[in-house]
């Protein structure tokens, strides 16, 4: 979510807030791709990714007057939403013990471009191997940051924590991912 | 979130500033999408990002009526886009500390104009730059250091130097090149070890009685009889420069070639 600047999404808030349904559409347009990997990443799976995605997407249209921009951005605000999606999905996954969860690695899907496709999800499950090693909450610190895109002050504001602890965080966190890339290449 | 798991900004040693601000720019590199060919750990990351965009089915065009209304915003996003652009330029060039580009409070506007050279030469001369710290550290516990270890960590020093020399300055460029001077003084400092063992061993005294201790030449030094640049061999020999002629097999961009964009900044959001 990085085409739109802030001047630009604020009049798009204060328009859709009116009502302005092209507003609205190009808010949720300019989120979509970005809120979409994220979920991705974090639920494991295409169909309850689209699913979250949409959820989330209805909640930023519905939710927009409880945004003040004086204590979040709107990416801090629209990834806040998807995070407590993502936790509800979970939670939907636990009570259906047969789903896969967070923690499995994804498996190839065969649609598109298969070779290409199928090196790319060997990619996917070594990534998702080498995050699996992180806490929890640092993985989602990761996350943040590479899938959906955001600062580190916008992390911050979407985990409630300082932008320094989350650049602390994330430092820590790549030192221990590239030790362990380095050995799987010394391997 | 459990934030008290995540460490907290008073826990960074200040000698771990720079490998911070470091972090943060080849994160927002990666985010970005700009290609770090020479980082494993990039590729892998870029290639998880692209398998989860191809799966990604956008929405249908909005009904015609809107389109043209559409165009005006998606042309004032971008010239939007332009202008934070040009500002957060502006704003790299008045220059802070780095610890205010890490523990400050800078704008609230996110803008990502990363250059992926400058982000991977820095991630790079940070690594080594701990690494050297790392074995000076140990080198200090034993009581001295012996010559192949001397040069071994000269050479991940000089590497860090070489890989910083060409890019603009920065107050992450900065940070390094004076823990850099520092560590070279330090490294001076060291007395030298007679025997040729590595400053782990027991105790100065017993060094010079081991046979045993005649070790392959050190990383740098193979690195130099080597075709490969000086930054990426002794990043190659990062684990074990005591021992010698290891290699993570990791690649590198290596040596300066590719970091002689003259525009290049660090970033835009306060450093410099």
């Amino acid at each position: 979510m990085s085409e739109m600047d802030e001047g630009t999404r604020r009049e798009l808030i204060a328009r859709a807030r009116r009502g302005d349904g092209v507003a609205a559409d190009a808010l949720v347009r300019a989120y979509r791709p970005s809120v979409y990997r994220y979920c991705r990443a974090r639920v494991g799976d295409h169909e309850t990714a689209e699913d979250v995605t949409q959820e989330v997407c209805m909640a930023l249209i519905t939710g927009l007057a409880r945004h003040r921009d004086e204590e979040h951005s709107l990416s801090a605000f629209v990834f806040g939403i998807a995070a407590r999606q993502v936790a509800l999905a979970h939670r939907r996954r636990y009570a259906r013990p047969e789903d896969p969860t967070e923690q499995v690695p994804e498996r190839a899907d065969s649609t598109p471009g298969p070779e290409e496709h199928a090196e790319q999800a060997d990619t996917s499950v070594y990534v998702l191997e080498l995050l699996s090693t992180l806490p929890p909450d640092t993985r989602h610190l990761l996350m943040l940051r590479i899938a959906a895109g955001l600062s580190a002050e916008e992390t911050g504001q979407v985990l409630g924590m300082t932008a320094g602890a989350v650049r602390v965080a994330q430092h820590r966190a790549l030192r221990q991912l590239r030790s362990l890339a380095e050995a799987e290449v010394r391997r | 979130m459990n934030v008290d798991a995540l460490p907290g900004p008073g826990e960074a040693a200040p000698d771990e500033l720079a490998e911070i601000a470091a972090a943060d720019l080849w994160l927002d590199t990666v985010a970005a999408r700009a290609p770090l060919p020479h980082d494993s750990l990039a590729t892998a990351l870029a290639g998880w990002l692209d398998h989860i965009d191809a799966e990604y089915v956008p929405l249908p065009s909005p009904p015609r009526r809107a389109r043209s209304h559409r165009t005006k915003v998606v042309a004032l996003a971008a010239a939007g886009a332009l202008l934070v652009t040009g500002v957060g330029t502006a704003a790299a060039e008045t220059g802070t500390p780095l610890n205010r580009l890490i523990f400050g409070d800078p704008s609230p506007v996110h803008t990502k104009p990363v250059n992926p050279d400058v982000a991977a030469a820095l991630w790079q001369a940070a690594t080594l730059t701990r690494k050297a710290h790392q074995s000076i550290d140990a080198a200090t516990l034993a009581g001295g250091i012996s010559a192949a270890a001397r040069e071994a960590v000269t050479g991940q020093l000089s590497a860090a130097g070489v890989l910083l020399a060409p890019l603009p300055d920065g107050a992450t460029r900065s940070a390094l090149l004076a823990q850099i001077a520092a560590l070279r003084a330090s490294l001076a400092g060291l007395p030298a070890l007679t025997a040729r063992l590595g400053p782990a061993a027991p105790s100065p005294s017993s060094d010079t009685r081991t046979p045993s201790a005649t070790r392959p030449s050190s990383s740098a030094s193979s690195a130099a009889s080597g075709g490969s640049s000086p930054a990426s061999s002794a990043i190659d020999s990062h684990d074990e420069p005591y021992i010698g002629g290891s290699s993570s097999g990791e690649p590198s961009s290596g040596g300066s070639s590719s970091h002689d964009s003259g525009d290049a900044s660090e970033r835009s959001s306060g450093d410099n």
